[in-house]
């Protein structure tokens, strides 16, 4: 397994510090905002902005409650947008992180309608656009650096590291926590395993992580089918050959039939130019 | 940082950022964290998961620090006496204060003046001063002594003139159900966190106090400080790792720029500012040199700063040129009275070196007017702010200001190097990693260059006065050299120029020169100064990290240490030890804040000793409940209510701080009356944490601008259904001074209050927008009272009335 | 000697012209604009009209091209000869259009066949039926050959002619085997999205799905080629012919039909039939007119034999199968992606409709200009 990173929400102050830093090491521009009174800003992650901090402001039996989610690629152990892209231009790599070869990628956009988490985002304002998302800063991760919202946060909610180990630390937490944590490593299971891990000291629906989210292996939704293509041929091939075979010897038969009974007139089947392809 | 110094004897915050980590219980009260010091977080966090600490936050409104707490607390803006005051009664009523630690350590037993009195709202001893105000004499104030001339002492606690007598007495008004009826909380809520704050009150538990502006920012700031450094001693908590009174600045160099003098009253390293009519010599400065406490040794800090100054110039013969050293008037001089006067038109110039007043000061729309008057106005700074562009702001025509403005252009942090302080005293040196862009230059050099065109100015063509300036010992370089001045700071033998280790080692003859005293030591060593030192190791896993950067005083991480031990030299709790006596020597996880060892002859001064005197700033010796002399308005905290109030001050007569500074003068003036309906909503300002200060760096910085792009004003659902807006709707807010519109943000985070049965909605916005910059908005202090603490002058931000409309156009407004 | 027909401009062609000259300037003008500026395209709705209409839609109009090839190579039945080329050679127009609007939809255009000559991903459908499309063209061109190559009075022409004959049943196995492979794969584009889909459009097997509605369509298609053939061009309205394909057309549909509804009940999806939303009157609409109705006159032979009737059936196949593949790629996605209010721009609206008038304008041109695909007709206009 390769590296992740293990976010835990409880620790998450919202200063968005690594919405900053994502931004300064992959060099995204900012983009015009206005007020938003949820506070999420840049309200929605873009081609520019590959990390959001989602926050939520509501109330649960009279007491206000205020979560904070920070939002990216998951980076999925078997990544829907991987399956799909035409230009095998996403790739999952061994090191962890699941990337996109700008070179390659020619804009199809499959990728956005498979990520299960919404992930990828596409540069539509460009004339020569790039397929965009958080790349767990394969960059920094080649050069032996940790992630750098990881490096940023101050108060420790994002840790790197393996996948393997964030998995038991995760664990651990929740074992040690005497009920601050709810009882799920999100990310364990979702999408098949993602290599984003997250813990969480409220019912997931007080923060804004995606759910229902399948636990499937993703790609698998459409091998499936793909599988089955091979079988689809022989069935349509065998059949289709079968059927010529009969068809043949049915008009064989009803030519036969036909000179038997030349000269009775019209024939059993009124040919118009087809007389070249029997 | 008043109320810290007249509790323990310096202004500082007492232990430092990673020491939040050894806290059990920790209150954020007017401080927010999360948004404003984020790093906080790591240790406060820290200390959660590995001991289960519990996370108390006590503000107006819900913030991100709250969205972790445990137990979050909403309070009326304005009335943390008042909660403070209800936590004192709480732990003595109920004894849940550490006996031992204040009978062995604090003033509890001292005996107070037979006149002390508390009557009416005033203390004894007040006579009417400016403004419908008080000034008082502390002459009542005073602990009795005896013929001999020491503290009379009751050590049973049983005479009515006891100051812990006197504090249950004063503090028995402030009952659960006062308290929490004129903070606006629950009963049941303020019980809950008494009982949990108070559990800190034994030997193994250490409690937290962490405050910022929300306290300081108020007409009785300094006397907030003070209750929370009462309770503080109380509960045992100062001296102890994991404790403390917590004091986080308001910018990355605030204590470091107090430290050098950037408070109009002080010399560096807190020397109070001689006054021309009372301290016309050296000789009579030094008459109000204290006669007891380590402040004895003022005399040989003073002169050896004056020797730093002005060299060979100043021997001990000519008073080492005291008389060159310009004195003040007895006149007020912070920001406030600074613009009162600037509108009178008695200044003729301003240098706003990094400081954006046209932003950040209070009545700021009358401020900035009053920036008209000067004739010349130099801004220093990183962009082109507010105070720089004050003659262009939004409604008045340039022609008609006749000011003559230059913006010099300064290089940003990383573009220059030199020392910072933390709030935990920490001076750390910051290498240069860019050049600075365009014409920038540092600070030094512009000061550097400054200074030497006016040196030959008056060399030149002479002036009143040259002399100071002429032959100030003003030789860093020709590109002026950080390690010549920091040389100067920590102090040199006048003889060979070489380092002083320390500040015991100053003298007042003038064989040693030194600029602020309270550095010495951290550029000690030439080669390897421990300002850049960067060890990172925790004997004892306190987090102490001895060899990190060097903090003051002394490289001491943890103040008045001594206490951490009972009078024996035992440590109350020896997971925590910082010092303890084994019986024949001081073993030390810290530097020692008290007398440990003879300097002369190493031998080890046994507990019994400091003991008596934990406190070595103190002239008492002691942690001062009863503060008899520091502050202006008070040796205990009493609540008022802040100077525009919804309510009446149903603790006391009085409705307001007596000594409060209130600006009376004019243009300056409008103060809304008590419970006036045309303002019927309390107001309060803060800061975020995308946002620093004025907003002259991060509204210039695209990807923090981003985040936050315009101003906004905070309401309850309550309120916005009241008047019908929603989210995002433009609302303007008024008060007497000025008007803000901008967007409302209605969400469960802020809401009201319930004042004395009375709900009363608060509004709450955020006060980093102004004109200039890429991203612009209403500055909150357009709505800002003139009116100050009575010991700091620290502008009341936090707490006034308001009115608040539906404006007429929705989305974003941006001028 | 060539002997190519005349092609005969009247205004109706004259404006269908002028529509697929407008939707070329606009492809082109997108290409320096990008397609933010040209369309309302979002990373919430990465895949607009564009990609359903001019593709996923586009691909199974084309499917007359494999059906009619196999019931006249397959099945061997002469009498289709006719019929067939006409399906054939719409076929064709429809599958390059497609693939030149795919062009124009993809962000990098020039790089449309980078992914085929140098890498791929076998993993992706799209890839898949990226690699079956252009496969099937090759197919396409060598079936509708011979339509061009008969004009020809020229030895190399004759030889030609006489190759294509030669490869021709093999080339229509191969077609057959590549449209059955793309057609269902366009369904499989959408499985990827497992669950998220919509209820209403979700299907365990939509490839399977997408290929018995693409196999419906395509013989609806040729269908109605042939009623608007016979109007204009006067060819013959072979009823008992078509309406043999109708019956085949039932029979697909028929079970694609059963096979939705068993498996909204499997699924336990019933109730989303009944949330009263703008998704749910879709369903029920491109159920009424896309399957039922088509389904009950082709159920009957009487009614399959009346021309007007089948028509009007072979105009509900193509809406309900026009109707799943929009509804997967607009309703069924919004929830799931977050979008909100997708309406296509002017310029996807212009370059849509423009492309495909202009499938309808070559058409004439090519019947006109090439007779054997117009073949005998009663009467010459
Ligand atoms: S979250 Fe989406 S974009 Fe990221 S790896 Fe998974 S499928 Fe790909
Ligand atoms: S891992 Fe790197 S690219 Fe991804 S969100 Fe963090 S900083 Fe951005
Ligand atoms: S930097 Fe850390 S604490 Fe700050 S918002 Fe990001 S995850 Fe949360």
């Amino acid at each position: 397994m390769g590296k992740g990173m293990l976010i835990d929400l409880t620790k998450c102050m919202g200063c968005r510090g690594c919405q900053v830093a994502c931004k300064q090491w992959n060099n995204l521009q900012a983009v015009p905002t206005e007020f938003n009174a949820e506070f999420t800003n840049p309200p929605v992650r873009s081609a520019y902005t590959w990390t959001t901090i989602d926050f939520l402001i509501t109330e649960v039996d009279g007491k206000t409650v205020s979560t904070f989610t920070k939002q990216q690629c998951m980076h999925c152990e078997h990544p829907a947008c991987e399956s799909v892209c035409i230009a095998a231009a996403i790739k999952k790599t061994k090191a962890g992180p699941v990337t996109i070869d700008y070179d390659k990628c020619i804009g199809c956009r499959y990728c956005q309608v498979a990520c299960p988490f919404g992930v990828p985002k596409y540069q539509f304002d460009k004339a020569t656009p790039k397929m965009q998302k958080c790349t767990m800063c394969a960059d920094r991760i080649e050069a032996g650096m940790e992630t750098a919202c990881a490096a940023t946060c101050p108060s420790g909610a994002i840790k790197f590291g393996e996948r393997a180990d964030l998995l038991k630390m995760a664990r651990e937490r929740i074992a040690k926590g005497n009920g601050k944590y709810i009882d799920h490593i999100y990310g364990e299971e979702e999408a098949g395993g993602t290599a984003v891990l997250y813990l969480s000291g409220v019912p997931l629906d007080l923060t804004k992580l995606k759910q229902g989210v399948t636990e499937e292996e993703v790609p698998n939704f459409t091998w499936k089918a793909m599988r089955q293509l091979p079988a689809l041929l022989g069935v349509v091939g065998l059949s289709s050959l079968g059927l010529m075979a009969y068809s043949s010897r049915r008009n064989a038969v009803a030519a036969a039939e036909e000179g038997a009974r030349s000269g009775a007139g019209a024939g059993k089947h009124p040919s118009k130019g087809g007389k070249h392809h029997d | 940082m008043a109320g810290l110094a007249a509790t323990f004897g310096r202004g500082v915050m007492t232990n430092h950022w990673i020491d939040y980590k050894n806290s059990d219980v920790i209150v954020a009260v007017g401080a927010n964290p999360a948004e404003n010091h984020p790093m906080a977080m790591k240790w406060i966090d820290r200390a959660r998961e590995e001991r289960g600490a519990k996370l108390i936050v006590i503000d107006p409104k819900f913030n991100r620090t709250a969205a972790l707490a445990d137990i979050y607390l909403p309070i009326r803006p304005g009335t943390d006496i008042a909660f403070w005051g209800g936590i004192i009664n709480y732990a003595l009523a109920n004894e849940k204060y550490f006996k031992e630690y204040v009978a062995a350590y604090t003033n509890a037993s001292f005996l107070v003046d037979p006149g002390f009195k508390f009557e009416d709202g005033l203390f004894s001893g007040a006579t009417p001063g400016p403004d419908g105000q008080v000034k008082y004499d502390t002459k009542t104030w005073q602990f009795q002594k005896d013929e001999k001339g020491a503290f009379k002492l009751d050590p049973t606690f049983q005479d009515p003139q006891c100051v812990l007598q006197l504090m249950k007495k004063h503090y028995a008004r402030y009952t659960p159900k006062m308290v929490s009826d004129t903070c606006g909380m629950t009963e049941a809520d303020f019980l809950k966190v008494a009982e949990l704050y108070c559990s800190t009150g034994r030997p193994d538990k250490a409690g937290n106090i962490l405050y910022a502006m929300g306290i300081t920012q108020s007409s009785h700031g300094s006397q907030n400080v003070r209750s929370i450094a009462i309770t503080q001693l109380l509960l045992g908590n100062i001296g102890i790792a994991g404790g403390g009174v917590n004091a986080q600045r308001g910018e990355s160099n605030v204590q470091g720029s107090t430290d050098m003098a950037m408070l109009f009253g002080n010399l560096p390293g807190y020397l109070p500012y001689p006054t021309a009519g009372a301290h016309p010599t050296l000789a009579k400065y030094n008459e109000t040199t204290p006669k007891a406490g380590f402040w004895t040794n003022r005399p040989k800090f003073l002169a050896s700063m004056l020797k730093a100054w002005w060299g060979a110039e100043a021997t001990k013969a000519n008073d080492f040129r005291y008389e060159w050293l310009p004195k003040l008037d007895a006149r007020d001089h912070s920001h406030m009275s600074l613009f009162e006067s600037m509108a009178q038109g008695e200044l003729k110039g301003l240098f706003a070196w990094g400081q954006n007043v046209a932003v950040g000061g209070p009545n700021v729309d009358r401020e900035r007017k009053a920036l008209g008057k000067l004739e010349w106005l130099v801004a220093v700074d990183l962009f082109d702010t507010e105070t720089a562009s004050f003659w262009r702001r939004p409604g008045v025509n340039p022609a008609d200001i006749k000011t003559e403005v230059f913006l010099l252009p300064a290089a940003a942090s990383f573009e220059k190097e030199g020392t910072v302080a933390n709030s935990g005293r920490w001076i750390q040196y910051r290498w240069k990693a860019v050049e600075p862009l365009g014409d920038a230059k540092d600070d030094l050099l512009i000061a550097d260059q400054l200074y030497k065109a006016l040196r030959d100015l008056y060399a030149k063509d002479g002036g009143v006065f040259a002399d100071p300036i002429v032959k100030l010992n003003w030789n860093y370089g020709d590109h002026p050299d950080v390690a010549k001045v920091a040389l100067e700071i920590n102090g040199y033998t006048s003889a060979d120029g070489k380092p002083i280790p320390m500040f015991s080692a100053l003298k007042d003859d003038g064989t040693t020169a030194c600029g602020n005293w309270i550095f010495s030591g951290y550029w000690a060593d030439m080669e390897k100064p421990m300002a850049k030192s960067r060890i990172k190791e925790a004997p004892g896993g306190l987090g102490l990290n001895p060899q990190w950067s060097w903090a003051w005083p002394a490289n001491r991480r943890i103040t008045y240490n001594r206490p951490s031990a009972d009078p024996s030299g035992k440590p109350w709790d020896p997971k925590r030890a910082l010092v303890s006596w084994d019986g024949a020597k001081w073993n030390n996880a810290d530097v020692p804040d008290f007398g440990w060892k003879d300097a002369a002859t190493g031998a080890m001064i046994p507990p019994a000793t400091s003991a008596n005197a934990p406190f070595i700033m103190n002239a008492e010796g002691k942690g001062l409940l009863f503060s008899p002399s520091a502050m202006k308005d008070g040796p205990l905290p009493e609540h008022y209510e802040p100077v525009e109030s919804p309510t009446t001050n149903r603790l006391n007569k009085r409705q307001f701080n007596p000594v409060a500074t209130i600006s009376g003068k004019g243009e300056f003036g409008q103060l809304a009356a008590v419970g006036d309906t045309k303002f019927p909503y309390i107001c309060t300002t803060y800061r975020l944490t995308e946002h620093w200060q004025s907003g002259a760096m991060t509204r210039n910085t695209p990807w923090l601008g981003e985040l936050m792009p315009d101003m906004f004003v905070e309401i309850s659902e309550s309120l916005a259904a009241k008047i019908g807006i929603k989210s995002g709707d433009q609302v303007t807010v008024s008060t007497l001074r000025g008007e803000v519109t901008a967007p409302a943000m209605v969400s469960p985070r802020m809401k009201p209050v319930t004042v004395h049965g009375v709900v009363t909605e608060v509004v709450g916005m955020p006060w980093h927008w102004g004109y200039r910059g890429m991203f612009t908005g209403d500055s909150a202090n357009l709505l800002t009272p003139h009116v100050g603490d009575a010991n700091t002058n620290i502008p009341e931000y936090k707490a006034f009335l308001c009115n608040l409309v539906k404006a007429g156009a929705t989305g974003p407004v941006r001028r | 000697m060539t002997s190519f027909g005349e092609y005969r401009l009247t205004r109706g062609k004259g404006a269908l012209w002028l529509l697929f000259a407008a939707a070329i300037v606009v492809s082109i003008w997108r290409l320096f604009v990008g397609l933010g500026a040209s369309t309302s395209l979002s990373d919430t709705t990465p895949w607009g009209l564009w990609k359903a209409w001019d593709v996923i839609v586009t691909v199974p109009l084309g499917a007359s091209g494999f059906t009619m090839a196999f019931v006249r190579y397959m099945l061997k039945d002469a009498r289709y000869e006719q019929i067939m080329r006409r399906s054939v050679i719409w076929a064709a127009i429809m599958y390059v259009s497609m693939g030149a609007r795919l062009a124009f939809d993809i962000g990098l255009p020039w790089r449309i066949m980078n992914p085929l000559v140098f890498w791929g991903n076998i993993h992706s459908a799209l890839f898949e039926v990226a690699w079956c499309v252009a496969l099937y063209l090759i197919v396409l061109l060598v079936e509708n050959g011979p339509r061009v190559t008969e004009r020809i009075d020229r030895p190399w022409a004759h030889k030609l002619e006489h190759a294509i004959h030669w490869v021709g049943p093999a080339f229509v196995l191969f077609g057959v085997l590549l449209s059955s492979m793309h057609q269902s794969s366009l369904g499989t584009l959408y499985m990827i999205a497992g669950k998220r889909l919509d209820a209403l459009w979700y299907h365990p097997w939509l490839n399977y799905i997408y290929l018995l509605t693409a196999v419906a369509a395509g013989l609806s298609v040729t269908i109605l080629i042939e009623a608007v053939s016979s109007k204009m061009y006067k060819t013959p309205f072979q009823t008992n012919l078509l309406a043999k394909l109708g019956a085949a057309v039932g029979v697909a549909l028929g079970i694609a039909f059963v096979w939705r509804l068993a498996s909204l009940v499997i699924e336990g999806s019933v109730g989303a039939l009944f949330r009263s939303d703008i998704s749910s009157y879709l369903w029920w609409v491109e159920m009424l007119i896309g399957y039922v109705m088509p389904l009950t006159i082709l159920a009957r032979g009487a009614w399959r034999n009346d021309r007007r009737l089948l028509t009007w059936a072979a105009v509900g196949v193509l809406y309900g199968m026009i109707s799943l593949r929009m509804n997967v790629v607009f309703t069924g996605m919004n929830e799931a992606m977050g979008a909100s209010g997708y309406w296509p721009s002017l310029t996807e609206w212009l370059s849509s409709i423009g492309w495909t008038a202009g499938t309808l304008v070559v058409f004439t041109f090519l019947a006109e200009k090439l007779p054997g695909v117009l073949g005998d007709r009663v009467k010459k206009v």
